[in-house]
């Protein structure tokens, strides 16, 4: 085969067929969707994760237009 | 696309928290099947979604909206996912065979099957750059478009169909190898 020869069209053709040995690979991977059990763990998990999350969220500039608890403002400007 | 009301800018915990619930029931599905396709073990996968929608909570601030909300989701899911497989090819460098059995995994056939494939694949997506796996895996296992891949990671399209071409290059190439030494074969 000399270095000219065309690329196999696999190569060419986005939507060539897949071999049949790595289609095969490829369908026992095919991603599955998540139980709705796994859905509510997750969900659960997440959201006990976030209350566990400082709360220290609130912009500077929203403490300052509500007018109190400058302590906070000057805490953060340290 | 997500309707265009549908803007996350940045709150109070609580507005920030309800923005993230209407994320994750909107986007849950999706951000498993790309971490699945994207070679997160079936056993990580609650974890790696977890993992994926609290670093989401915690960029809210840095999402300017310059893309939408879903490709900034993969882009997150998809550290998550590199991360992960980062750290088990530590683990099997150290001799450790991970997670990949815990209990919450399919039945014990299909784990059995799937853990094979697996590691078929992956050993024939080694030499692969992270962008040309992801690419490939993508379009090839995930079924996406060209143009999707494109907007998920934000590259041109022409760039999709040069990392698929370098990755379906090496994969074929390596597969012929990898069969051709009588190693096991998938089940067809």
């Amino acid at each position: 085969m000399s270095d000219s020869s065309p690329p196999p069209p696999r190569l060419l053709d986005p939507d060539a067929p897949t071999p049949p040995r790595l289609r095969a690979l490829l369908t026992a991977l095919l991603p599955g969707d998540p139980s709705d059990e796994a859905d509510q763990r997750i969900e659960a998990r997440i959201f006990q994760s976030l209350d566990e999350e400082p709360h220290d969220r609130e912009p500077p500039l929203r403490l300052v237009h509500a007018g109190h608890d400058s302590q906070r403002v000057g805490a953060k400007r340290r | 696309m997500l309707p265009s009301s549908d803007v996350v800018t940045r709150g109070t915990a609580a507005h920030d928290q309800a923005l993230l619930a209407r994320l994750y029931s909107t986007h849950l599905r999706e951000v498993w099947r790309w971490l699945s396709m994207l070679g997160v073990p079936d056993a990580d996968i609650e974890d790696a979604a977890h993992d994926t929608f609290v670093a989401a909570y915690r960029s809210l601030a840095s999402f300017e909206g310059r893309s939408s909300h879903r490709t900034w989701l993969f882009s997150i899911a998809r550290h998550v996912a590199i991360d992960l497989r980062r750290r088990a090819l530590v683990r099997r460098e150290q001799g450790d065979q991970g997670p990949e059995q815990r209990d919450h995994a399919p039945g014990p056939d299909r784990a059995i099957e799937v853990h094979q494939a697996r590691a078929i694949l992956d050993a024939l997506l080694a030499q692969l750059t992270d962008e040309q796996r992801d690419t490939f895996l993508l379009y090839e296992l995930g079924g996406h478009t060209g143009v999707d891949i494109a907007e998920l990671m934000e590259v041109p399209l022409q760039t999709v169909f040069s990392r698929l071409r370098r990755a379906r290059a090496h994969v074929d190439e390596q597969t012929v190898k990898h069969f051709a030494d009588g190693k096991e074969r998938p089940r067809e």
